[in-house]
């Protein structure tokens, strides 16, 4: 009975890891009941690996029909843009840009969703019209996953279901972003580093201007270890933990195979950072960058990759510091970022409440 | 942030309990009015009761031919014990107006007597004063042939009509060698009091 208090239950499924959290609202806290991670190594999603991980986290975790239920959505499937239009109502400009995008990636209407940002993120041109960030996918996969959680593994219905990339949007602390001042806006870069992708969100002052691919993943050091007969499997349990890699054995291929990788993952940002900058058709870009934001799925691999690519020089030699994050942000739990997004997402719909830490709250 | 959310199809699902206690925080207030106007009215009415202990508390069907009964008889009694009051009070009235003839019958006399005993002499031969009567008496009033008329006499009848008596006379003079006797009946009409 959820009268008093509310739950969330958040499940994050992917190729590499499945995990559950379950939070406890209450008088204006939030409160981490429980959490359950099962990690696996799969080529695809929909494995069965990801199904048995799936239904021992609803064992572990037992959500119950009340809780407010959310679900991470495969990067991979989502399609990001922005579209120009003139000032319609929400209703007609949700028609609108459904159209747009159904032209654009030649999917009909009625297969396509379409969920825009609010009012605040549309940026407005010269021409008095505003660029609406758009997020989309294919009805049909989300069908096939809905089913897939439900039928298969016994999970409950969503309420919500997130583009898995903006997570990281979520426990990133806003408030480091400049306010907009007309003619001298800034450039904000956000790097996020996932475990199958990695993304670049790209802010014009305080607003997301665009989202593109970084095309390499820690799932690029994984096939490696595969191909070097280094258990992957500790790797990625490492990797996920946040532990440090040297304490893994084969120290000296591990060391070699994320050398390369950071070096790499330098390049492919650089690369995709500057073909943002090219697309989006902006005066003196380069004088314009601000910071250079770096995240990834905890502390230790985000220290690791905001070194990398601040020794590496990027953007010759831009300010790079690691992903801040919300000020409630539990200590604690490091190692449950990703998830920890999509709680804050949930928390956020639900109204205000600030996170506490789980020792505060066994106290 | 960003507030995006690809499915928006889950209508809100709650448990029986929930539900329940839901319905159960909506009637409360409800009940508590009911609660509380019940609990006013037994207090009234248990005050009412501390009131008029006789009261019954309740009157069935079948009571009421009784009570109705019950109330008739008292009514009777009521009605009689009021006549028999009544009857008291004009008998009373009469024993009122009747002690107030015999008072004033006599006390003139007893006046009278006393105003003029100097010079006259009453020798009373009769009185009479029965209730359901005429009042009666009879006297001589003597007198000496210095004075003309019999005072006394005349102001004891003079003094019985102011006080309302009706009265009818008679009466004989005979004279003698220096005194007047008159001989005289005095009857009230008082055999209606």
């Amino acid at each position: 009975m959820q009268l008093f208090n509310r739950r969330l239950f958040v499940l994050e499924s992917g190729k590499f890891y499945t995990r559950g959290l379950l939070i406890k609202l209450a008088r204006k806290q939030a409160r981490i009941l429980k959490t359950f991670t099962r990690s696996y190594i799969e080529d695809d999603f929909f494995s069965e690996k990801q199904i048995n991980a799936v239904k021992q986290t609803i064992e572990m975790l037992k959500p119950d029909i009340e809780d407010f239920v959310i679900y991470n959505y495969p990067y991979q499937e989502m399609i990001f843009a922005t579209a120009e239009m003139p000032k319609l109502s929400d209703e007609q400009l949700r028609n609108a840009v459904k159209f747009k995008i159904s032209e654009d990636f030649h999917i009909p209407p009625n297969k396509l969703i379409i969920d825009i940002t609010k009012a605040d993120n549309y940026i407005k041109t010269d021409k008095g019209t505003s660029k609406v960030p758009i997020f989309a996918t294919k009805q049909e996969f989300m069908d096939k996953m809905i089913s897939f959680y439900r039928g298969v593994s016994g999970a409950p219905e969503p309420d919500m279901v997130i583009p898995d990339q903006l997570k990281y949007l979520e426990i990133f602390d806003e408030k480091t972003l400049k306010t907009d001042i007309p003619g001298q806006s800034k450039l904000t870069f956000l790097i996020c580093q996932d475990m199958n992708y990695s993304v670049l969100f790209t802010f014009m002052a305080n607003k997301l201007i665009d989202i593109t691919e970084i095309s390499i993943s820690l799932e690029d050091v994984i096939e490696e270890c595969q191909k070097r007969d280094i258990n992957p499997q500790k790797v990625l349990s490492a990797l996920l933990k946040g532990s440090e890699i040297g304490a893994l054995e084969y120290t000296e291929s591990i060391q070699q195979i994320f050398s390369e990788y950071y070096e790499k993952y330098t390049f492919e940002a650089e690369k995709a950072i500057r073909g943002t900058i090219n697309h989006l058709n902006i005066d003196n870009p380069l004088t314009r960058i601000e910071v250079v934001i770096v995240a990834s799925i905890n502390g230790r691999l985000t220290l690791d990759l905001a070194y990398h690519i601040r020794e590496e020089g990027i953007l010759r030699g831009a300010n790079v510091i690691q992903m801040p994050l919300k000020k409630d942000y539990p200590d604690d739990t490091e190692d449950l970022r990703t998830i920890m997004g999509l709680g804050y997402r949930g928390v956020r719909e639900l109204g205000r409440y600030k996170f506490i830490q789980k020792e505060k709250a066994k106290a | 942030m960003v507030d995006i959310n690809l499915y928006k199809k889950k209508k809100p699902k709650l448990k029986l309990t929930t539900v329940l206690v839901l319905i159960a925080i909506l009637l409360l207030p409800v009940l508590a009015l009911r609660l509380t106007i019940e609990t006013i009215k037994q207090t009234n009415l248990a005050e009412i009761k501390g009131k008029y202990q006789y009261a019954r508390t309740y009157i069935g069907d079948d009571d009421i031919e009784v009570i109705t009964s019950r109330i008739k008889s008292e009514n009777t009694k009521v009605v009689s014990q009021t006549n028999t009051i009544k009857a008291e009070i004009e008998r009373i009235k009469k024993d009122l107006v009747y002690a107030g003839l015999t008072s004033d019958f006599i006390n003139e006399l007893g006046i009278q007597f006393d105003r003029y005993k100097a010079n006259e002499k009453i020798f009373l031969e009769a009185m009479n004063i029965t209730r359901g009567k005429d009042f009666f008496l009879k006297y001589y009033n003597v007198n000496s042939k210095n004075f003309d008329n019999h005072q006394f006499s005349e102001e004891l009848k003079k003094a019985y009509e102011t006080n309302g008596l009706s009265l009818t006379t008679n009466q004989v003079t005979i004279d003698f060698m220096l005194v007047n006797i008159l001989q005289e009946e005095i009857t009230a009409k008082t055999a209606k009091y």
